[in-house]
């Protein structure tokens, strides 16, 4: 019965992919959380990542862009991406932000966002078990406009 | 000098794969592959691979100075060694597929020091390691001998050790 279970979860689950730029401390610090993540809130999700913006044309499920790097604002690379789309409804921001010792979280309707995309923001301060909650509830917020826009 | 060849044969085994996985950009593996392994998935393997291997090869370092010859059986002293060795060698390996760019890029010179002074010093320890089960302290007289088998292998415990307390 249980296996059944695990087994029909497992097909339920809907893909996402998440696309990273650099192969940086901090990209793969959220990259692997958001897996992680997944498992432990149970959401009905399965991630794929991509290095890069070359593969993103031929995906027709959710993208969630990391941008990172940065104290504030969004990296060119970002920008040029999502000003050359037509159809912007499919993606998501997600803002990892370099704020020294702060935790942060918030959230960006696309009407107020300057991407024209959903956007999550949070602070890229990683310290367990202080910045935990912080980190929890912004990959919550993700998987829950993920499965908004699936 | 045999178990020496063959730790040597072992850690240019694991530096050619990895700086291959560094370097290599589609040529030598398929993209899909590198891409992989490189990728989020494998990071946080890697990365607890690399904490588990790290603490392994300090701890039998460590574990084969304490227990010498004088204390305990030389079997036991040769285990304890020939397999810090070997661990902190593989270790290194990994470290290089998933911290390499970390280490080499420019771009993160600067927030990078850290993991530099860690990677040499582990590197620097591994190697020590490796130069104390080939200069085995019953074969050798001289400088070769007991003094230098014990300096070499308290050095690079010690080494190993330390680069670990850089990453605290």
């Amino acid at each position: 019965m249980c296996v059944a279970l695990i087994f029909t979860a497992g097909l339920s689950a809907r893909n996402f992919t998440v696309v990273y730029l650099d192969r940086t401390e901090v990209n793969m610090e959220a990259t692997s959380y958001i897996k992680k993540q997944i498992k432990k809130q149970k959401a009905p999700l399965k991630v794929s990542f991509t290095n890069g913006f070359s593969k993103v044309d031929r995906i027709t499920d959710p993208v969630v862009i990391i941008n990172s790097g940065r104290a504030a604002g969004l990296d060119p690379r970002i920008e040029s991406f999502l000003s050359s789309q037509s159809d912007t409804s499919r993606f998501i921001l997600v803002n990892i932000y370099r704020m020294g010792r702060k935790t942060f979280f918030s959230t960006t309707s696309v009407v107020d966002s300057s991407a024209g995309v959903d956007e999550i923001s949070a602070s890229s301060y990683y310290d367990d078990p202080k910045t935990d909650s912080m980190h929890q509830q912004w990959t919550a917020e993700l998987f829950r406009r993920v499965q908004e826009k699936l | 000098m045999n178990r020496l060849r063959k730790v040597g044969v072992i850690m240019l085994l694991v530096v050619i794969v990895s700086t291959q996985l560094i370097a290599a950009d589609g040529d030598s593996l398929s993209p899909s592959f590198l891409e992989y392994m490189r990728g989020p998935e494998m990071y946080s393997v890697l990365q607890d691979t690399h904490k588990i291997l790290g603490y392994t090869s300090a701890a039998l370092g460590i574990a084969a100075c304490v227990f010498n010859p004088v204390l305990v059986d030389d079997d036991l002293h040769k285990m304890f060694g020939s397999a810090a060795a070997i661990s902190s060698a593989v270790n290194i390996g990994v470290g290089l597929v998933n911290y390499g760019d970390r280490v080499f890029s420019p771009e993160h010179e600067k927030a990078a020091t850290r993991d530099v002074l860690h990677a040499a010093l582990s590197v620097a320890g591994s190697i020590l390691m490796i130069a104390a089960t080939g200069v085995e302290a019953e074969d050798d007289e001289g400088f070769s001998g007991n003094f230098a088998h014990a300096a070499l292998g308290i050095a690079g415990a010690g080494l190993m050790a330390s680069s670990i307390v850089f990453e605290w």
